[in-house]
């Protein structure tokens, strides 16, 4: 747990204490949230991830007002964040490092594991800062590393329309903030070279590079939460202000054997964010592998979920789904994940007659997912379901108008 | 992407709740999801068409600055010091 770094580091004990500080920022969401609760289950109003579509078994808490199961947990891990505080005081960094452990696990087990609902690019951030102050050698410099990284492999999910055209602001109503329509390509670009190239200088030895690149910083995630609003700033605005602010170091990279975990680390980040691409079609359009890097802002999405269903009397129940709002995911795993779970609990449908329709950035609606039996499809978490059309082969089927973030 | 916002449109069909249909003077065919209104058209500004009609480029040269700046850190980062390390630079 190599708890003497911590104790020898004033960057590392404030870094301890930011953990802990998001940690609570999450789990005070979460304490009142029916996903990932026997109710999610019940209401099928639950998605397990892609690569664990039988996430049921972990559904054992629940929520007020069916049970207080789930508030009792928290509550225990509120007691344990004000046991940390005491022993904050008592400098007995081990003892905290092995008290937020629970968390952690909790909170990558929620994250990667039962729930699809809760794969959010920031839980990314804080398992990643989670496991290195807790658990790895060289704290300080894969901290650094890490947030650094993030900031780069985001770069590689936005070389797309999205970004490099800016396409994701120019198709929504209200733009981007303070910035005219005509500039936001201009903005978005910068923001990509800066995110690319210029977080590494956040490293520098420079001192006038390095704080001019940390004041960039920290005004794009005061800036960006005015679209993300708190959770995302908290994530990383502490880490960004603690590691690369006032009390700026530079640390030597480490090349030793201690350092390996690390290193494996930081390539198997770069692995997973670079993995869509091994996949055909675009994955913002198909959202395949999409969330197994970060994902933020990757494509503004509209879409249309639309069908029947078919029970074996003969009677058939019409549905339609629309998401207009630019960050909800049109992830057809997800509209599908729901209506096979249809299937398996009713026996009496037949099976069910699905059309789904996608339009990223402004672009026209593609009829990506058009099926006779949504109930007889699979989902294949690592590679390309040619059930859902790539833009090659899907049609058009209209367009749409700008929409709406929040 | 670009539309032209002089455009007329007359109503097609509709789902009560989730969307209405347009369609356009040149006989495009408008989706407008519940809560959006037919006149906020999707307009590309002049240089998001430009970036657009020049897209493989900008998308190259991404891949190529970011495929550099990866390599030079790691050349000189840790690939120099771990080879002068084992006496081989």
């Amino acid at each position: 747990m190599y708890s003497h770094e911590i104790a020898q580091s004033k960057v590392l004990q404030w870094s301890l204490g930011a953990l802990m500080l998001v940690y609570f920022i999450v789990f005070s969401s979460w304490i009142a949230s029916y996903a990932g609760t026997q109710f999610a289950i019940q209401s099928l109003n639950y998605i397990c991830p892609p690569y664990f579509q039988n996430c049921e078994f972990f559904y054992f808490l629940d929520a007020l007002p069916h049970g207080y199961s789930q508030s009792l947990l928290y509550m225990a891990f509120f007691a344990t964040f004000a046991w940390c505080a005491y022993l904050f005081s008592q400098r007995a960094w081990m003892l905290i490092q092995l008290s937020l452990m629970p968390a952690f696990f909790w909170h990558a087990l929620n994250a990667l594991f039962i729930t699809d609902h809760r794969g959010g690019n920031y839980e990314y951030y804080l398992m990643a800062f989670g496991l290195i102050v807790l658990f790895f050698p060289h704290k300080e410099f894969f901290l650094k590393l890490s947030l650094v990284f993030f900031y780069v492999l985001s770069t590689v999910a936005k070389i797309h329309p999205s970004w490099v055209e800016g396409g994701y602001f120019t198709a929504l109503r209200t733009g981007l903030p303070f910035f005219p329509d005509w500039s936001i390509p201009l903005v978005t670009n910068f923001v990509i070279i800066m995110e690319m190239v210029g977080a590494w200088f956040l490293l520098s030895k420079n001192t006038v590079l390095q704080k001019t690149v940390f004041c960039f910083f920290v005004l794009f995630h005061l800036y960006s939460g005015i679209l993300v609003m708190y959770r995302y700033p908290t994530n990383v605005l502490p880490f960004l202000l603690i590691l690369f602010g006032p009390w700026y170091r530079y640390t030597p990279v480490p090349l030793d054997k201690k350092s390996l975990a690390g290193w494996i680390f930081i390539l198997t980040l770069l692995f997973l964010q670079l993995s869509p691409k091994l996949i055909p079609g675009d994955e913002k359009l198909t959202l395949e592998a999409n969330k197994y890097g970060l994902y933020m802002f990757e494509a503004n999405h509209q879409c249309m979920s639309q069908g029947e269903t078919v029970m074996h009397d003969g009677t058939r129940h019409p549905f339609t789904a629309v998401s207009e709002v630019a960050r909800s995911r049109c992830q057809p795993y997800s509209y599908w994940f729901t209506l096979k779970k249809n299937c398996e609990r009713n026996h009496s449908i037949s099976h069910i007659v699905w059309r789904f329709d996608h339009s990223i950035n402004g672009g026209p609606f593609y009829r990506i997912v058009d099926t006779q039996n949504a109930c007889e499809l699979t989902y294949d978490a690592f590679g390309h379901n040619e059930w859902i059309r790539t833009k090659d082969s899907a049609e058009i089927i209209g367009y749409p108008v700008r929409n709406v973030y929040y | 992407m670009l539309r032209r916002p002089t455009m007329e449109y007359v109503p097609d069909q509709s789902k009560e709740g989730m969307y209405d249909v347009f369609l356009s003077s040149d006989g495009k065919k408008f989706y407008v999801l519940e809560g959006l209104s037919i006149n906020d058209p999707v307009i590309s500004p002049p240089i998001q068409q430009f970036v657009h009609e020049h897209y493989a480029f900008f998308s190259v040269m991404y891949w190529i600055i970011l495929g550099c700046t990866l390599t030079y850190l790691t050349g000189v980062f840790i690939v120099i010091p771990l080879m002068r390390r084992c006496g081989l630079y």
